[in-house]
């Protein structure tokens, strides 16, 4: 090994190339990392989220998470409705309700929302109207588009239930179930024009 | 003395390898040292430009983004792979006792991937960046980088092949894993990101994945082979033991891509958590690796040693125990560093500190017995290695420190945030003079190849060297 090497160039000769002591793993440090990783496992499925896709940090499981979904089925509606209205007509009608004024009529205190029955509203929402209006005694002159097309029955239920149930907005009428709506739907389902104010005041909101 | 002894059979072996491996070996190792050089003016220019934004406002080519990824890429895949395709190359054939298969087509490949990462780097500075880091090169780059990078790896393939030792050393691990984790990660991100790609979430996870994977088994196992073969062999010792060798170089597999996914990312927990446990686990081969080689060396001096490449290499292994040891305890103290510097101090100190200091040691120790004589001067090799160090601790420690107190003054509602991001500029004013000296660094490791290859190989040169080299022999 250190015996005298020929040079071959200007550089001392190498050593040998470097080897390896075959020696044999301890078996303290295989029992160690062995309980070690089975530690890591226990502390990883009590912390896992349960492998769900849905669960994000600082919550650690779907349990969890599902405690926090609402229970009651009124406020279900309420909150589908909610997403729907300010998908859809927050735009015009504004978060609020209350409209643009000499644009768009309120929803929140008026008149045509607040009835008794909500068939009439259910009419406007699935075939829109046009064409002058009166709403809480002021004057409106615009169009809504229909949305029978766009909104299945139970999502015009849900966002019309929203309108009418809005307790921010002192609302406190009938809901609407999604039989409500396709029974209106059924009923009118030759209509391709929308409504005129004159026209849906003839019909009965019950 | 008829017959040839043992060592001198093997100095003729070991020398008709480094034949075999001169062209393409020098060739890789020199436009390494190039690519460098290009990555630390480009580091300097987007450090002075964190805090002086003013600076060269008026290009769209000069911009941070862009200034920033094509450093880091021109680091590399400019520099690491060809350093590492070249430590490759010579280590398996040295190890293996059989020359070089091919040289000229790994010369080729290494010519076409110069080409292909010029390419790159430019589309980067064009802005036809792919948007993921650490893979930012534009597609229309890599084909040409997946050809050269083929053709070499099947040169390297082949002569471990033909190997005549049949047992593998340690390194010989290490570097067959880099060598397939490259494409294995770089082709994932292409093909699931770019190509056809998936949705959600899983772009982030992947992009992670794929950075650790680089990181972890490309970077830090290429790194760990040049220290297990030059530790060994400039102490003139056995590695200490196999079977931790063994340990270490499978967890790092099987566990290294999954660090990527950390602490506080913005994915489903089960990611995170798995993340932090293969963290943890990583403690594993960290204490497999040091408890190896500090046995290897038993007593002797590895940090501090009068050999200089054994230095590099022993700053190298010292800051690669650092920076995992801060990366597997990260989940720990994640509430504090993230959205910090902090993190970004880690990677630099694991990227500059550990992987290219090992790799300077490789050149600094293969070079000479390629070109058959030793570097002209000692002077300008232990300045880069002052440099090279002060360089990195410059930059990775202002960062680590300043992104502590801005992580804590984060969590502090009563600070306002502008404040707290002022306050931490001062930590890249200090990176700015690392960045200058690594730049030195580098520029002295440029000029010490050039100065050593034109001596040995430019005919005029000849005599003058014959010379000098007569006279000045030790």
């Amino acid at each position: 090994m250190n015996a005298d090497t020929p040079n071959i160039s200007t550089l001392p000769a190498d050593a040998a190339e470097p080897q390896t002591n075959a020696g044999t793993f301890p078996v303290w440090v295989l029992v160690a990392l062995a309980v070690f990783a089975y530690g890591v496992a226990l502390r990883l499925d009590d912390n896992d989220g349960d492998f769900s896709a849905q669960v994000f940090a600082p919550y650690t499981s779907t349990k969890e998470l599902e405690d926090m979904l609402p229970k009651d089925p009124e406020r279900i509606v309420f909150l589908e409705g909610r997403k729907l209205y300010s998908q859809n007509c927050a735009a015009c009608h504004q978060a609020s309700g209350l409209g643009s004024a000499g644009q768009f009529p309120p929803l929140a205190g008026s008149d045509w929302v607040n009835t008794e029955g909500p068939n009439r509203i259910i009419r406007l929402v699935l075939h829109g109207i046009q064409g002058p209006i009166k709403v809480n005694g002021l004057d409106y002159n615009n169009a809504m588009v229909p949305w029978k097309d766009n909104m299945t029955d139970q999502q015009v239920a849900s966002v019309i239930s929203y309108v009418r149930r809005n307790k921010d907005w002192n609302h406190s009428f009938s809901g609407v179930t999604p039989e409500e709506v396709k029974k209106i739907r059924d009923a009118d389902k030759s209509r391709t024009a929308p409504w005129s104010a004159e026209e849906l005041l003839k019909t009965s909101d019950k | 003395m008829s017959l040839p002894t043992q060592t001198e059979s093997r100095a003729t072996a070991s020398a008709e390898i480094d034949a075999s491996c001169r062209l393409p070996v020098l060739f890789l190792f020199t436009s390494a040292a190039l690519w460098l050089v290009a990555a630390a003016v480009l580091g300097l220019i987007a450090s002075l430009k964190m805090h002086q934004p003013l600076l060269l406002e008026g290009s769209a080519e000069l911009t941070y983004g862009r200034i920033l990824a094509a450093s880091s890429n021109a680091f590399l895949f400019g520099f690491a792979a060809q350093a590492i395709l070249g430590v490759t190359l010579w280590m398996l054939a040295r190890l293996g006792g059989t020359p070089l298969v091919q040289p000229r087509v790994a010369l080729l490949g290494a010519v076409v991937w110069n080409l292909a990462v010029t390419v790159g780097i430019g589309g980067i500075i064009a802005g036809d960046s792919s948007g993921y880091e650490g893979f930012e090169f534009p597609s229309y780059a890599v084909p040409a980088l997946l050809i050269a990078y083929t053709a070499i790896a099947l040169c390297a393939l082949s002569t471990y092949l033909n190997r005549r030792e049949r047992e593998g050393y340690v390194s010989q691990w290490y570097l067959l894993g880099a060598l397939f984790a490259l494409p294995w990660a770089y082709l994932t991100v292409q093909s699931l990101l770019l190509v056809d790609p998936v949705r959600g979430v899983a772009q982030v996870a992947i992009n992670w994945w794929a950075s650790a994977v680089l990181r972890e088994v490309w970077l830090g196992g290429s790194a760990l082979a040049v220290i297990f073969y030059l530790v060994p062999k400039l102490l003139n010792r056995p590695l200490y033991n196999r079977s931790y060798a063994l340990i270490g170089f499978w967890m790092l597999l099987v566990l290294g891509g999954w660090t990527g996914l950390h602490n506080g990312a913005p994915l489903p927990l089960w990611m995170v958590r798995i993340g932090d446990y293969a963290s943890v686990l990583m403690l594993f081969p960290l204490f497999a690796v040091a408890w190896n080689l500090h046995a290897t060396a038993d007593g002797r001096a590895v940090l501090g040693a009068e050999c200089r490449v054994l230095r590099f290499a022993g700053f190298g292994l010292f800051a690669y125990l650092l920076a995992t040891l801060v990366m597997v305890m990260s989940p720990m103290f994640s509430a504090q560093t993230q959205f910090t510097y902090f993190t970004v101090g880690v990677k630099h100190l694991a990227l500059y500190g550990a992987f290219a200091m090992a790799m300077f040691a490789a050149i600094y120790h293969i070079v000479p017995r390629l070109s058959g004589a030793d570097w002209p001067c000692e002077s300008p090799v232990k300045w880069h290695y002052t440099l090279a160090v002060a360089g990195v601790l410059l930059v990775a420690l202002p960062l680590a420190f300043g992104g502590w107190r801005q992580g804590i003054s984060l969590l502090d509602p009563s600070i306002d945030f502008s404040q707290i991001s002022r306050r931490a500029l001062m930590a890249y004013r200090v990176t700015t003079l690392g960045e200058i000296l690594w730049l030195a660094g580098s520029l002295l490791l440029v000029g010490n190849l050039v100065r050593l290859l034109v001596r040995q190989f430019c005919p005029c040169n000849a005599l003058a060297c014959a010379m000098q080299s007569n006279g000045g022999a030790r």
